[in-house]
């Protein structure tokens, strides 16, 4: 007789896995040299966005080419609630900064918390008018709401120093941090998706039509969606700010989105596992082929250093990747611990099958 | 007791009157067909009726309560259920998650206490699977409930359609063409089968069906539509022999005779 296993019985390896993920954080803080470090932390935040993004354009089926622009309004508001006020002083050199901000300071927490939600709720201002638009259309319209974002902060200057930024910001950043949150992103998007309203998301992506047809309230799920991607894009912008110290309008340009579409599309569209592998590997690959940039000989032919180059190696790979995995490099598996249970203990019984 | 009544429903596109002057009344437990050649308006209807398109005259009326400008969930909530004619199922999903969605517009549980898996949601997803289970019971695909909906062949594709249409528990169904493309064996099975759950869940049937062998089977009432126009209204043999209907159909009177 075949026994089922309960989820229950994965619970010993769930913990194992958490208590092994907390170790390794705790030593890697640690004894880990800077740049590594920052790597691992680049990686936390690659996965909190490409699966915040997975959500919007994979799970939903709505292809939005907003994430920069939630990306910055969270590292800005962040950023200005967790400055000091002596440091805004310092940084509003030309046009000084508006009254309450100029005195407020709150901790990193709370700051991350409001980033996100003031994301969600300029999500919820974007997505409601824009929502009803389908396809290409939805992709124009969020691409314009980032632009406008870049441009009003660019302008903005009593309150965002405008082009000039905001640089020395402090560096609150730690794999605790990003980790942390990228855990707690994963574990609330897939609880999200694998809930009834995440069966209503994923019926939306299949057929609008049918969906509705349904009963399902395609606006309202829409903008969950939407505000969801959203408030997390929110807390990565601003884990991302405390991280590289200096944010000004332009780190958060196009160029930013299309690096979270390449890690969604190549992981697979509607697919978490496929989005923090690909996320994980992007952030390591974006160090590792920096040495394709710089000036280096090539039997005897010297090859001046090239900025840039790692963005075409990457689009060589999102085109290989599309040619040969049409679905990403998971298409809409998951790899849960009942799919891995599965396969070892399959090839378990094919070994002693065998033997 | 009239559980529908379309109102002399009009609706154009462009220059060209899709449907005008429709009227329907429909007693509860009826099963009502709709016929005509193509491009006579049949599915315009449906779609009017669930909202899809908004008559520009007219109105409609479910359980009394106006629905003409509702929105297309709302009025799957109050009760109108239908099936597309090219079959719309969610095929990257399974089998049990098709009729699952149905069920969603029930859920009561908010997003957040779905998403912390509170028991109150969790009381709720166990009921909407066992329901879920049972439609699919009922039409024979509860062993199929973990494949993907867009691998079942193609007679199954369409019970699983009015089974994720009865999932919204309606009071009203509306089948557009269930019998298209099945073999005369399946159509049979199929005629069974919608008298079956019409019984089974005191539902009112309105069919739009090309196969007269299912039509003539099943209906009591029969509407024909011709160029947006009804041309005909009556029961099978009245339809048989209306001279309007048949000059619809084939064009030539004297044939026929």
């Amino acid at each position: 007789m075949k026994k089922v296993k309960k989820k229950s019985d994965y619970l010993l390896l769930k913990m194992v896995t958490i208590l092994g993920v907390i170790t390794f954080i705790f030593i890697a803080q640690r004894s880990f040299d800077a740049y590594i470090i920052r790597i691992l932390n680049l990686c936390g935040i690659y996965v909190i966005l490409g699966v915040s993004l997975n959500l919007i354009n994979g799970f939903t089926g709505q292809f939005s080419l907003g994430h920069a622009g939630f990306m910055s309004i969270g590292a800005y508001v962040s950023a200005l609630l967790y400055m000091s006020p002596e440091l805004k002083e310092v940084n509003y050199f030309i046009t000084p900064i508006i009254w309450p901000l100029s005195v407020i300071q709150i901790p990193f927490v709370f700051s991350l918390i409001i980033a996100g939600l003031v994301s969600a709720g300029v999500g919820f201002l974007v997505g409601a008018p824009c929502l009803r638009l389908k396809g290409d259309y939805l992709a124009i319209v969020t691409f314009g709401f980032s632009e406008i974002i870049r441009v009003l902060f660019c302008n903005l200057q009593s309150i965002t120093n405008g082009p000039l930024g905001l640089k020395g910001l402090p560096s609150y950043t730690n794999l605790w941090w990003t980790w942390g949150v990228a855990i707690i992103t994963i574990w609330f998007i897939k609880n999200l998706i694998n809930s009834s309203y995440g069966r209503a998301l994923k019926s939306i992506r299949e057929d609008e039509v049918a969906a509705e047809a349904m009963g399902v309230n395609l606006f309202y799920h829409k903008v969950l969606s939407f505000v969801v991607g959203a408030f997390f894009a929110g807390i990565a912008g601003a884990l991302l700010g405390s991280l590289v110290m200096t944010i000004d309008p332009n780190t958060f340009s196009f160029f930013m989105t299309f690096q979270i579409i390449i890690i969604v599309i190549v992981g697979g569209l509607g697919s978490i596992t496929g989005t923090v592998i690909v996320g994980t590997a992007f952030a390591i690959l974006m160090e590792v082929l920096r040495s394709v940039e710089s000036p280096m000989s090539f039997f005897g032919l010297n090859i001046p250093g090239i900025p840039g180059m790692r963005m075409l190696i990457f689009s060589i790979l999102l085109m290989i990747v599309i040619l040969f995995f049409h679905q990403g490099l998971m298409g809409n598996k998951e790899c849960s611990w009942e799919w891995l249970y599965h396969k070892v203990s399959r090839s378990k019984k094919e070994v002693e099958e065998g033997s | 007791m009239s559980i529908l009544k379309a109102d002399h429903i009009t609706i154009r596109f462009g220059g060209l009157t899709a449907v005008s002057d429709f009227y329907l009344n429909l007693e509860e437990g009826e099963l009502v067909g709709l016929i005509g050649p193509n491009g006579a308006g049949k599915t315009t209807v449906f779609n009017m009726l669930t909202g899809v398109y908004k008559p520009i005259k007219g109105s409609i009326y479910f359980n009394t309560q106006e629905i003409t400008r509702k929105r297309i969930d709302e009025i799957t909530a109050l009760g109108i259920a239908r099936t597309f004619q090219n079959i719309r199922l969610f095929t990257n999903l399974s089998v049990i998650d098709n009729v699952m969605v149905g069920c969603h517009l029930r859920l009561k549980s908010s997003v957040l206490n779905a998403i912390f898996h509170l028991p109150q949601y969790l009381q709720e997803e166990n009921y909407m699977r066992e329901e879920a289970k049972q439609l699919l019971k009922e039409v024979n695909l509860e062993k199929l409930e973990t494949n993907l909906a867009g691998g079942l062949p193609y007679g199954q594709q369409r019970k699983l359609e009015i089974a994720r249409a009865l999932a919204t528990r309606p009071r009203l169904l509306l089948l557009d063409e269930p019998a298209a493309g099945m073999n005369p064996h399946e159509t049979k099975d199929l005629m069974s089968f919608i008298q079956k759950i019409q019984e089974k869940f005191k539902l009112t049937i309105v069919l739009i069906e090309h196969d007269m062998k299912v039509v003539m089977g099943i209906c009591k009432r029969i509407l024909v539509l011709d160029y947006g126009i009804t041309i005909a209204e009556g029961n099978p043999v009245e339809i048989q022999h209306n001279p309007e209907v048949i000059k619809a159909y084939l064009g030539v009177e004297a044939h026929y005779a």
